[in-house]
């Protein structure tokens, strides 16, 4: 997202652009996986649009390291490109807060990396504006939100339980509004997760900002398939990069600017892989303060089950995005059916919480079950939310060798207490929000949405607590800029998609001056 | 469950004025369905109109035209409301064998009998699922399997609605429109003008409707002959599956 949309507008300036993606294109066919690697969901990379290899996630510092499937898109658009798709603003609160979790767990021991946003949600607003310009909205505006000023296109009709839910929610004094979603609807849309579906009605900073640019001849141009080789800075601060183009050339090109776009998982490994970005030394916080929001997934049955069809990316509302001072999310429709791959997943979760490792065998056990839950779960409507997480310094993300000589994306991350305390009373809510229609839980406590990595090149206002500025420019070098969800100072209780792209825009302002 | 046994409901039938169109729209008017036939020859369709009050009659010259099909649809849509039952019983059956056929025979059949199932489909589809509410019945043949002499267009063009008909359906989000289902049905063989012998046009009614009344659960991408469910090409891995999972 913020790649392209930074590079849109850069070439649209007149600025000569070029994008290196390390992605290729997707190819049409996935690869061919056996019945037990669908049964037990060993990853499945896509045809090349979902990250290939597997993260380690470890929980702390030199403890065992387990397999999980990375939740990651590659390729011009990125995750937005697959998954994305709800672009909600984050909040006045998220930005004027330094959220600690003294504030509200008197038993906390420990403290949180400041976390308050260098920028005003006044400015910010702005660019939250001209964001939803670029990518296309469809929603309704939250009766809650006094800021929320967002131009949104009509949304889909609901369904009559769709209905039932609203009316539910009114009459507990819920604030519910039709979520904001990035999708140009077109008849029968499967409001595809995953896959790149060929309809190309989700926006994302690829199809909506770069494409077009391109087609009105903006000076960009775009290599796929590109593997890095070096980084320097020449003497008169130009930055050299050389990469090999896919083909086994090495390719040299200088540049007075150099944006890293490559995600939070990814921007600061490069950093750590090419000191020269940051002056020989690496900036202590490089790859430290990772977020990752809380995966809140539950059921809610209304009363007719066959009252429940068409769009599912429907609901939103915001009454607990704060409570008592702590930071909580929107909750807001998952746009998903129950499915027993999903259901089965959770069990796991669920053994795995309880000490017991299933491993591939378990995963395969539960298959069945989740089969026949699948069944239960086909008349209720799942919802979520994104709880929102704190930097800790000790979580983080590095660069690990496996076995076989492959550079491994390597995930150290434990989920504290107080995320758990939050997480309990969030349901606790939820449950009131929905009653009397029941409520069923499917994610365990705390477990972090790895398709939401966050912080781990923070943004402040001094390079003593962040690594870049409210522009998004490393501290101490000029030219360098870092335009993902790296920047986040906080996690925000929201999808990261449509922050990326407002700060992506804020960030080419800087640099096309 | 959604059924669709209600039956104020709106059937739209195309190639309604051929014998087991006709046939089909009187049978529908009398079991209380509202009817908008669609047809070619308009002495046909005044006729079928005359014959009970709640038949419209829609004259519809090329249905492979898009532009006059979806403009048929849109008077069909103003007189009647959206279509919630589409029967596409149009087609072409020229008799002509190979040798003797001119360069634009194929095309002439293919255009009517593929291209003006897909137009009529095309224009329904979109509110039925707005609604998640839609039956869709194909009529197909199995001539594909084993082409007589002098059917060889028809045939081929039968043959290429089994994968329009599949492909219709599985474009369709089961998740989110349960009850939209699309299926092919073949009549057999039923005394017309395209054939001599077989059912009468009117033993075709029963045999269909189950395709039309079924719930959400119904039948959705399958073929069904005389009321009998065919599973053209299943392989036996996919047989295996359909048997353990009693699909």
């Amino acid at each position: 997202m913020g790649g392209s949309v930074l590079a849109a507008r850069c070439g649209e300036a007149g600025l000569r652009t070029i994008v290196l993606e390390k992605g290729s294109d997707p190819t049409n066919l996935p690869p061919k996986r056996s019945l037990i690697d669908k049964l037990i969901g060993t990853h499945d990379p896509r045809g090349g649009e979902r990250w290939p290899a597997e993260l380690l996630l470890r929980r702390s510092e030199g403890s065992a390291a387990r397999p999980a499937s990375p939740i990651l898109g590659i390729g011009p658009g990125g995750s937005a490109r697959i998954y994305g798709s709800a672009l909600g603003r984050a909040q006045r609160a998220d930005f004027e807060n330094d959220f600690q979790p003294l504030q509200w767990d008197d038993a906390a021991d420990e403290q949180a990396l400041p976390n308050g946003w260098p920028t005003a949600y006044s400015e910010m607003l702005a660019d939250y504006r001209e964001a939803e310009g670029v990518l296309g909205l469809v929603g309704t505006h939250d009766p809650l939100d006094p800021d929320d000023d967002a131009q949104l296109g009509m949304p889909p009709e609901l369904s009559p339980a769709h209905e039932e839910i609203v009316e539910r929610l009114r009459a507990n004094g819920r604030h519910p509004y039709r979520m904001h979603v990035g999708i140009a609807y077109k008849p029968g849309c499967t409001e595809c997760q995953g896959v790149t579906c060929p309809r190309d009605c989700k926006a994302h900073g690829f199809n909506r900002a770069l494409v077009p640019a391109m087609e009105r001849q903006a000076p960009v141009s775009l290599e796929k398939g590109v593997t890095l080789s070096s980084v320097e800075k020449g003497a008169n601060g130009e930055w050299r990069v050389t990469y090999d183009d896919g083909t086994g050339e090495e390719v040299s090109v200088a540049a007075p600017k150099l944006v890293l776009a490559a995600g939070a998982l990814n921007t600061p490994r490069i950093i750590e892989a090419f000191p020269a970005l940051t002056g020989g030394s690496v900036p202590p916080l490089v790859g430290r303060g990772l977020m990752f929001h809380s995966s809140e997934i539950f059921a809610v049955t209304p009363s007719d089950p066959d009252a429940l069809y068409g769009q599912r990316k429907v609901l939103a509302f915001r009454d607990h995005y704060l409570d008592k001072g702590m930071p909580m999310a929107e909750c807001q429709s998952l746009g998903m059916v129950g499915k027993a791959g999903m259901i089965a997943e959770f069990l796991n979760n669920r053994a795995r919480l309880a000490g017991l490792d299933l491993g591939r065998v378990g995963k395969l056990a539960m298959r069945p079950v989740g089969m026949i839950a699948e069944q239960q779960f086909a008349g209720s409507e799942l919802f979520t939310a994104a709880l929102q997480d704190l930097p800790y310094s000790d979580n983080r993300v590095t660069t690990e060798t496996d076995s076989e000589g492959n550079d491994r994306i390597a995930i150290t991350y434990r989920v504290r207490d107080e995320m758990k305390q939050r997480v309990l009373r969030f349901r606790e809510l939820m449950k009131d929000a929905f009653a009397p229609l029941p409520v069923r839980f499917l994610s365990p406590a705390g477990e972090p949405n790895l398709g939401h990595p966050m912080g781990t090149c923070r943004m402040g206002t001094s390079p003593e607590h962040s690594v870049v500025d409210g522009d998004g420019q490393v501290w101490g070098q000029e030219g360098l800029y870092i335009a993902d969800a790296s920047v986040f100072a906080s996690s925000l209780g929201i999808n990261p998609a449509l922050t990326v792209a407002a700060l992506a825009l804020r960030t080419a302002r800087r640099i096309t001056g | 469950m959604n059924t669709g046994g209600s039956a104020s409901r709106h059937v739209a039938i195309t190639g309604a004025t051929g014998g087991i169109g006709a046939a089909l729209a009187r049978q529908f008017a009398q079991s209380g369905y509202l009817v908008s036939a669609i047809g070619r020859s308009r002495p046909a369709l005044d006729d079928l109109a005359a014959s009970h009050e709640r038949i419209s009659a829609f004259h519809l010259a090329d249905i492979a035209d898009g532009t006059a099909c979806a403009d048929t649809f849109v008077k069909i849509r103003a007189a009647n409301g959206p279509v919630e039952i589409l029967i596409t019983a149009a087609a072409i059956y020229p008799k002509a064998f190979f040798l003797d056929q001119d360069a634009g025979h194929i095309a002439e059949v293919l255009r009517t009998n593929i291209e003006g199932v897909a137009n009529s489909v095309r224009e329904v589809l979109p509110a039925m699922l707005e609604r998640n509410f839609g039956r869709v019945v194909i009529f197909g043949s199995l001539a594909d399997m084993n082409p007589m002499p002098g059917s060889l267009a028809y045939s081929v063009s039968k043959g290429a609605l089994h994968s329009l008909s599949k492909g219709i359906a599985g474009e369709i989000d089961r998740d989110r429109f349960p009850n939209v289902l699309v299926n092919e049905f073949s009549p057999g063989p039923t005394r017309t003008r395209m054939s001599d012998g077989g059912h009468a046009p009117e033993d075709i009614f029963p045999m269909l409707l189950p395709l039309v009344e079924c719930g959400s659960d119904g039948p959705h991408g399958r073929f069904f002959q005389e009321g009998k469910e065919i599973r053209i090409g299943e392989s036996w891995k996919a047989a295996l599956k359909r048997v353990v999972l009693r699909r």
